[in-house]
């Protein structure tokens, strides 16, 4: 056996290979034990989807705008009047205790703490303080669940969008979205169960990985697909000219038959992948032209969103793409926005970022309500890490920085299976450390999962002699903030 | 008769001075036994005047006791039960030491003795229970000889209801008696009634006692049995006035009661439940009070796969509720417009479906009938349809439909009749519908349990 057979029977699974010898490396004895629904699992794993869901979802799909760069509580939703009236103070070293800080504030001679220059007020049924820089968030906090006592280990942007969408903060294992591919596979036939958009209202901020959107070690088919703004979102999906439907079908058909010839020679997993990934590129020629198409979408939905959703690409044009992407029943849609690394210039910077999410983000809530789609989707809005009370940089009169802070930090949903007008967790009157019901980032994930209709420590894959799971080896499901 | 303090005072020092007979009564009985062989002992010899001397004290202790029982508060058979016995008690000392200096007989002496003590234990028992409660002995004895001496007492262990059917809680019964049970009983039951308040009978805590009615229905605040738990520990009237006084959470499940009325006899499911009553009942009872949702309890029949996938030929998308689930969860996601022939594949599941999502499916009002026969549907979509009145009426036999969504048809006021008379209707959405504000804000005063979702702006 030389080094390319080798290499090419460790792809698939050892010890699941080795459990079938006994049957013979032939072929045809390996394509009998075939049978369809083993085309999109890897082998072993293929009874597992007729097991999922553990118990009834309440959510069916989940919307996560993920805010990139870290949004800061203190100007948005975590109001700290005691920042307001220490401003400029010193940060009590009994507060900040051990906490690591980055190479960019570890060198400040002080930390000032910055109160919040912007006015927080009650709004709403549950009288939940927002700021005033999210007016459209404010006028929707009763259908709000926010969590006030999200923490983090990870202290820069990279690990910690890794650790949010991982489980783990070194890179290589499968994002949320493809665990749930994987685990519930696609309710629409037609379009991928994992689909992401990406925005951005300020250039030069922190970047995006599509590893992020990645699969790990699960199949390629469970990857989220990215859909660009604009005319194309997928490149080449179309046929080129001169190639006819026909044509492609043909053309698909028999490639697919030479390709399984090679996997059940090779029995290369990965085939399978790229096989059904070919049938669903067929399919999503027509699916995506129609689901993104927004120019049929009323006037009325455009005043909701904000003039920036007729805009492709912007944010407020994702939530809208989101909406359309839901109603089509995707599993799992991740819009990214980037730009919210306020290290200086806060005050100035945080209003463009504010202004770009908040009304789209509060339109698509209430959009989906109003469709009766609520009742089973699931919203989620926040970023990686929270932002320091003290200021990065000197604490002026107008303006201020904020360094990154994963100890306490806050996000909130709204949707199926969350209370509503409701505020979990607490940070302390510093608002650096949790002073109540603490939210790690795992906790977070077994939430989500749990909602799913999936019990987080159940959805597993064996990879490299061990099983892993989304939330690693720890996270508890947060009761508190179930119906 | 209304007696004045001093009685009652002197009356209250009756279960003090008692303790000085019956200890000098029980030293002649120990010696008795002690010296039988040596009846010339000194110590045997002054047996006859330690009994006299027994039963000298024993006057001022059954005085005591007499104005003691006239302050009242006692069972009157448990009382006159015990007053004979100790006044007996008294005749018998007489008479024992007068008989002992008539015989030599050490057997005899013996015998009167022990009658003498086996009175004393008995009118002592009696004592004590008048004092305590009957169950005083047996609250806390270890479970064997609780369970060989029990009566109708329902100790603190009686208090899991984890496993019991919520909906046969009968709020008094189970969730307010188990309090007096434990807290009350021992001084307001049939053989002791202090304060003329006996709280195990219906017609007992209607009456109420000497200070009045027990209850204001409605309004805790003047209701005596709250007042009294409430008040300052240091204050004579506090209840109970001596063990362990009633929890926070006891209180709280009282002042709720009160506040709904005061109800003897109502089950849980005439009540409001409020979230407070929720952490009462359960830190107290183990009873978790929140709702079972439908899809829990319902039982269906089994389901076969080849049925299932003939129904997704027809051009559904066909998933189970959850991997072991047999509710199924349909939607259309053929080429439409749906007929009754796509309809028709789903009439063996009939029971299961309980999620159905035919929004946008071209549905005409005629096939609402055979949805209207699904009835363990809880969320129907209906939306982006040619729908009328007409045939959303057929859904009005669903009654476990909890939501239902109708926006972008062409329903309209007609329509809210049929809502208003579905049980488990929660929210209908009805956006880009013929439905008036007006009828919406009028089904909020009569439903206010139903949600009617309109469409939204800032």
């Amino acid at each position: 056996m030389n080094e390319l057979e080798k290499n090419i029977l460790s792809q698939m699974n050892r010890r699941h290979f080795l459990s079938r010898t006994s049957l013979g490396l032939g072929a045809a004895a390996l394509s009998s034990l075939l049978n369809p629904k083993s085309l999109f699992a890897s082998p072993g794993q293929q009874s597992y989807h007729s097991r999922l869901p553990h118990f009834t979802p309440k959510v069916k799909r989940v919307i996560y705008l993920f805010q990139s760069g870290g949004p800061s509580q203190f100007e948005l939703f975590d109001y700290k009047p005691m920042l307001i009236k220490r401003n400029g103070e010193e940060l009590p070293a009994s507060i900040r205790g051990e906490q690591r800080l980055t190479g960019m504030t570890s060198g400040q001679a002080s930390f000032p703490l910055a109160g919040s220059q912007f006015e927080f007020q009650r709004h709403g049924k549950s009288g939940i303080y927002t700021s005033e820089l999210v007016p459209y968030t404010s006028k929707i906090v009763d259908e709000l669940c926010f969590v006030k006592s999200m923490y983090t280990e990870a202290i820069n942007h990279d690990p910690a969008i890794t650790f949010f969408q991982t489980g783990h903060q070194q890179t290589g294992r499968p994002s949320i979205g493809s665990w749930l591919s994987y685990g519930l596979g696609s309710d629409n036939e037609n379009l991928p169960a994992f689909l992401v958009l990406l925005s951005k209202a300020r250039m030069g901020d922190q970047p995006l990985y599509s590893r992020l959107w990645g699969n790990g070690f699960l199949p390629s088919l469970h990857q989220g697909v990215q859909f660009r703004g604009g005319d194309d979102p997928v490149l080449y999906l179309n046929d080129p000219p001169g190639l006819t439907k026909m044509s492609r079908r043909r053309m698909l058909d028999y490639l697919s038959e030479l390709n399984m010839h090679q996997y059940e020679k090779v029995l290369d997993p990965e085939i399978n992948s790229r096989v059904s990934q070919y049938e669903m590129a067929y399919r999503m020629q027509t699916s995506v032209p129609d689901a993104l198409n927004i120019s049929n979408e009323p006037d009325y939905i455009h005043d909701l969103y904000g003039e920036d959703s007729r805009i492709p690409g912007t944010f407020a044009a994702n939530c809208l793409m989101a909406r359309r992407l839901a109603e089509r029943d995707v599993r799992f849609i991740q819009l990214y926005h980037q730009g919210w690394d306020q290290h200086g210039d806060l005050p100035r910077d945080i209003q463009t970022m504010a202004k770009s999410t908040d009304q789209a983000s509060a339109a698509l809530v209430m959009d989906l309500k109003q469709r009766g789609l609520l009742e089973d989707t699931l919203v989620i809005w926040g970023g990686e890490f929270g932002r320091t009370n003290y200021s990065q940089g000197k604490l002026t009169k107008t303006n201020y920085g904020r360094d990154h802070h994963p100890r306490s930090f806050t996000i909130w949903m709204a949707g199926a299976g969350v209370k509503k007008g409701m505020v979990y967790g607490e940070t302390d009157e510093f608002g650096y450390n949790i002073a109540k019901d603490p939210v790690h980032v795992h906790d977070f994930q077994a939430t989500l999962l749990h909602l799913m209709g999936i019990d987080h420590e159940k959805l597993t894959f064996k990879h490299q002699g061990r099983r892993y799971r989304l939330t690693d080896v720890h996270g508890k499901v947060v009761k508190g903030i179930l119906t | 008769m209304v007696l004045a303090d001093i009685s009652i005072f002197i009356g209250r020092f009756h279960p003090l001075i008692v303790h000085l007979p019956i200890g000098i009564l029980f030293l002649a009985f120990v010696l008795n036994v002690i010296f039988i062989k040596k009846s010339d002992h000194p110590l045997y010899k002054s047996i006859s005047l330690i009994i006299l001397i027994g039963a000298i004290f024993s006057i001022p202790a059954a005085a005591a006791g007499l104005l003691l029982a006239e302050s009242g508060g006692y069972g009157d058979d448990e009382l006159s039960l015990h007053q004979y016995f100790g006044i007996g008690l008294i005749i018998l000392s007489f008479g024992v030491w007068w008989f002992r200096r008539r015989t030599q007989n050490v057997n005899i002496h013996l015998s009167m003795v022990s009658t003498l003590i086996v009175v004393l234990m008995i009118t002592g028992h009696l004592g004590g229970n008048l004092t305590h409660g009957s169950n005083y002995l047996i609250d806390y004895a270890p479970s064997p000889i609780k369970s060989f001496l029990a009566n109708n007492s329902e100790t603190d262990s009686n208090r899991d209801f984890s496993s019991i059917d919520i909906d046969s809680l009968v709020i008094f019964n189970h969730l307010i008696a188990p309090i007096f049970q434990a807290k009350c009983i021992s001084c307001h039951q049939d053989s002791k009634t202090q304060g003329g308040l006996n709280l195990t009978s219906t017609e007992g805590i209607k009456k109420g006692g000497d200070s009045g009615q027990l209850l204001a229905e409605g309004d805790p605040f003047n209701s005596l049995l709250f007042h009294r738990v409430t008040l300052d520990r240091r204050n004579s009237k506090f209840m109970p006035p001596k063990g362990e006084p009633l929890t926070f959470n006891e209180i709280k499940l009282i002042e709720w009661w009160i506040d709904n009325g005061a109800s003897l006899e109502k089950n849980i499911n005439d009540f409001e439940v409020n979230e407070g009553l929720k952490k009462a009942a359960k830190e107290l009872y183990l009873i978790d009070l929140n709702p079972v949702p439908f899809i829990e309890k319902i039982k269906v029949p089994t389901l076969v796969e080849t049925k299932l996938n003939e129904i997704r030929s027809k051009g559904f998308r066909v998933n189970t509720l959850s991997g072991n689930s047999n509710l199924l969860d349909i939607a259309f996601v053929g080429k439409g417009p749906i007929t009754r022939d796509h309809l028709k594949a789903m009439n063996e599941v009939k029971e299961n479906v309980v999620w159905l999502d035919l929004s946008g499916s071209g549905l005409q009002d005629g096939l609402l009938e055979g949805i209207g026969e699904m009835n363990n549907l809880v969320r129907l979509r209906l939306d982006n349809n040619p729908l009328t009145d007409k045939g959303v009426t057929h859904v009005a036999k669903l009654t476990n439909l909890e939501s239902l969504s109708l926006y972008n048809t062409q329903v309209g006021d007609p329509s809210i009749d049929t809502f208003k008379a579905m049980p488990a209707l929660k929210s209908i959405y009805v956006w880009q519908t013929h439905v008036s504000d007006a009828s919406i804000e009028s089904l909020k005063s009569s439903n206010p349990k139903m949600e009617l979702v309109r469409g939204f702006s800032f």
